[in-house]
């Protein structure tokens, strides 16, 4: 539109004062674009604040440092697993995510926001769940969000070809909030079924705003906005959502456990009948809080006595009058779609999960999988090698010829250059790996294989969930750990994360054929090779049964998995999963690694005596009396040495490797080489001290990436300390023995 | 007491309904969040040597052998 200067209309050269009121109004609108470039930047750089100041600080911030998007909307997203909740929030949200932790939690925390009509909507994914029940973190997590960061709206995410199934987490959320909104996917495949849903019935029935739509199609994600816009802004919708109606009995017992906690004015965050409901069905989280302050004894026994004489768990009752009340829901609102019907996931799993067919299908599927994995990968890490060896030998020599002091050239070639270069070559191998994770996991296939292997796992007392870390360990030891996420059982998960250790990874496969070949003919070599795998799988296995032992007194989860439907993976979902994953591994293990690199530099460089490595070599040839001066590591060597002589053969240059061995086994080689300058031939060492060192190599110490996934995945320092020195104690009993038998006789 | 009938024992392809659930009470609470209990109508998709593939409510879901032992069906 023209404005009263009539600018639009000018084609001449505008005046001079014109020009200036011209000038200036580019410059307003420079000033806008940046300005709101600012704002954003601002925006990305105060949520990552946010994990250490908390959700109250970034709000408060943004209120004060600007005045657009005042109006700010905390949305959570919920919903079960497998209903397409994480497709949707990325197609929501774009680009605008950040991945984080929960305070305290392993689970993360997934954010992103939109902005509609200059509002600024703020989306938290909450952990995936089947119900708010406090037996995992994430349902934990999911029901304090709700209770105590108090969303504007909390979006339910459904499936219309499940909807019974998928509306239960909605029905647990609508006791615990009124904000409650659900959104129907799936709507895509439900009109392939011929399956109706009358979602205005749904609507009044459950007494929420609810809307139907298909994930894929964009125009829908567009009516998604505008649909939680109007949610909070309009009288279109009504909150008003609706009670499951319980047996007199357990309402009176509600009734009766809401008095004393409304007369002790305890939890008042929580809603009273909630909280009387998690009383009932003995929610550990919520009796624990609330017994601080009243004594619940009495209530328990009335509690007790009502199980024993109606003969249920009032936990699995409720959950029952719940999908009770959803079943006559459903069925009242739908029409059409043949329940147990045959579908095509089901004629795909004849072939795949068949009881012989299914295994030589896996070994295919996990054998691409690897050779992909740990072969597609190495020519990249050879290229990325190469450029920074070019890139620190370029930066070596400039330093030298601007005469920089030797100790600061060795810090950032040695320490810092050699640092980042650990932590980016490690970036190709857990890309690869997570993606082709996340499509065999997109596909549905994932599951299958965890079906498949239970059979298998059983007979060493593990559930076939715990197989794909095993897989997975051979490759990396962190990806190992990595994959133990997928195991539901607690006992399981810690098995395999602590015995992942005793797992040659990649790393180790290179320090044994690298010795074997040496040492041994080839024939020999191969089965020295496969005895030690032998071992490696006897100690997990050992480990599992230890386990067993320890975790006894608890009551196991047994396998209760979902398979999915097949389907074709979604390029968006896989780049998306791989990057929440391999983003989290990159921070946390990437600044272990790089730590630990300059721990090592220190190590192996204080007191400062050699600048370079192949100085080192000259100084050992040179004399031995410059080779005592070396460094810590070496002093630490020759210590040990009074120690590992006696019981495992080594000498004081065997044992230095394997200090340096510690934080990454690729070390090993190299120390090997700059130790022996000479090579190591067959008559370097004993046949007894190779094997030995073979051994002790196999499975000592999980490296430094290991440790910190160790301590990420489990949280405990606890179970972080045994996952070091219960490998150390392991190897070094295995290597004492297997080296005393052998040393008389090779 | 033998005229009982239990998951395991099942043949594939037969819709039967959940007549009581004998599993600890943490399984058990599970099983009834995923909507699996008495009275419930299932199908059975897959029973061999494997753990027991059943559909409820229009999932897939596989449930362990020890597991599928101690679902009392009709």
């Amino acid at each position: 539109m023209p404005n009263k200067r009539g600018h639009h209309h000018r084609r001449g050269r505008p005046s001079r004062r014109r020009k200036k009121g011209f000038r200036r109004k580019q410059f307003n609108k420079f000033k806008q674009i940046i300005s709101h470039h600012f704002r954003t930047q601002w925006n990305e750089h105060f949520t990552g604040f946010k994990k250490e100041f908390g959700m109250h600080f970034r709000t408060h911030m943004r209120r004060h440092i600007y005045n657009d998007h005042s109006i700010e909307h905390k949305i959570a997203f919920l919903g079960n697993p497998n209903v397409g909740k994480s497709s949707l929030f990325n197609l929501l949200t774009g680009s605008h995510q950040h991945i984080g932790n929960w305070p305290g939690k392993t689970v993360e925390r997934k954010e992103g926001h939109f902005i509609l009509s200059d509002e600024y909507f703020s989306l938290i994914d909450l952990p995936g769940a089947y119900s708010l029940a406090a037996r995992s973190e994430e349902e934990l997590v999911t029901r304090q969000f709700i209770v105590q960061e108090k969303p504007d709206l909390v979006c339910v995410i459904a499936d219309a070809t499940r909807l019974e199934r998928t509306l239960f987490v909605a029905l647990q959320v609508m006791e615990l909030t009124s904000n409650v909104a659900i959104i129907i996917n799936m709507k895509d495949i439900a009109e392939k079924e011929y399956l109706d849903i009358d979602t205005q019935l749904l609507q009044e029935k459950l007494g929420v705003p609810i809307l139907y739509v298909c994930a894929y199609d964009i125009s829908d994600i567009l009516r998604i906005k505008k649909f939680i816009y109007d949610s909070l802004h309009t009288n279109k919708y009504h909150f008003n959502p609706a009670n499951v109606v319980y047996p007199p009995k357990i309402e009176f017992m509600i009734n009766n456990i809401s008095k004393q906690i409304e007369a002790r004015e305890t939890m008042l965050s929580y809603p009273t009948r909630w909280l009387a409901f998690k009383i009932l069905e003995g929610d550990s989280l919520v009796k624990e809080e609330i017994s601080q302050e009243f004594d619940l004894s009495n209530l328990e026994e009335k509690i007790e006595n009502l199980a024993r004489i109606e003969q249920f768990d009032p936990s699995v009752e409720i959950s029952k009058r719940k999908y009770g009340a959803l079943h006559n829901i459903v069925n009242e609102v739908t029409e059409g779609g043949e329940a147990f019907e045959v579908t095509v996931s089901d004629k795909i799993d004849k072939v795949l999960i068949h009881k012989i067919y299914g295994y030589p299908i896996l070994i295919a599927v996990f054998a691409v999988f690897f050779l992909i994995t740990f072969y597609a990968t190495s020519p990249i890490i050879r290229g990325l090698e190469w450029i920074f060896t070019q890139f620190s030998d370029w930066t070596m020599n400039s330093l030298v010829s601007i005469n920089s002091p030797p100790f600061l050239n060795s810090l950032l070639v040695n320490g810092i250059i050699a640092g980042i270069t650990a932590v980016l070559l490690f970036v190709p191998i857990i890309l690869i790996f997570y993606t082709l994770i996340a499509v065999l996991e997109d596909s549905g296939y994932l599951a299958r294989s965890a079906y498949l292997m239970d059979k298998v796992m059983g007979k060493f007392g593990m559930q076939g969930s715990a197989f794909l870390s095993l897989i997975m360990g051979f490759g990396c030891n962190v990806a190992g750990i990595m994959a133990t996420r997928t195991i539901r059982n607690e006992k399981d998960r810690t098995t395999m994360i602590i015995a992942n250790s005793f797992i040659p990874c990649a790393a180790r496969l290179g320090v044994i054929a690298f010795l074997t070949s040496i040492f041994f003919q080839p024939w020999l070599a191969a089965i020295i090779m496969l005895l030690l795998y032998g071992v490696s799988l006897l100690l997990v296995l050992l480990t599992a049964f230890l386990f067993r032992i320890f975790y006894e007194h608890e009551d196991p989860i047994p396998l209760i998995l979902e398979l999915p439907d097949y389907r074709r993976p979604r390029f968006k979902n896989v780049m998306n999963l791989t990057w929440e994953r391999g983003g989290i591994f990159l921070k946390k293990a990437g600044t272990f690694i790089f730590i630990a690199s300059l721990f090592i530099w220190f190590l192996s460089n204080v007191p400062f005596v050699k600048p370079t490595e192949s100085e080192v070599l000259l100084y050992v040839q040179m004399s031995p009396i410059l080779v005592t001066k070396l460094s810590i590591a070496e002093y630490i060597g020759r210590g040990l040495q009074v120690v590992t002589m006696p019981l495992f053969g080594f000498d004081w240059r065997m044992t230095v490797p394997l200090i340096f061995g510690i934080p990454a086994k690729e070390t090993i080689i190299s120390a090997l080489t700059i130790l022996y300058p000479g090579g190591i031939t067959a008559t370097t060492w004993k046949v007894s001290q190779a094997i030995s060192f073979l051994l002790f190599q196999l499975t000592y110490a999980p490296c430094f990436a290991t440790i910190a996934t160790i301590k990420s995945e489990t949280k405990s320092w606890k179970l972080t300390i045994l996952g070091i020195f219960y490998p150390l104690a392991i190897t070094i009993i295995l290597t004492v023995i297997v080296y005393h038998v052998l040393a008389p006789f090779i | 007491m033998s005229d009982k009938k239990y998951l395991i024992d099942m043949h594939e392809n037969g819709v039967l309904t959940i007549i009581h659930i004998y599993a600890g009470s943490k399984a058990h609470r599970f099983l009834a969040d995923m909507g699996i209990h008495d009275g419930e109508k299932i199908k059975v998709i897959k029973n061999d040597s494997g753990p027991v593939i059943i559909e409820v409510k229009g999932t897939r879901v596989a449930l362990g052998r020890g597991l599928a032992a101690k679902i009392e069906v009709n």
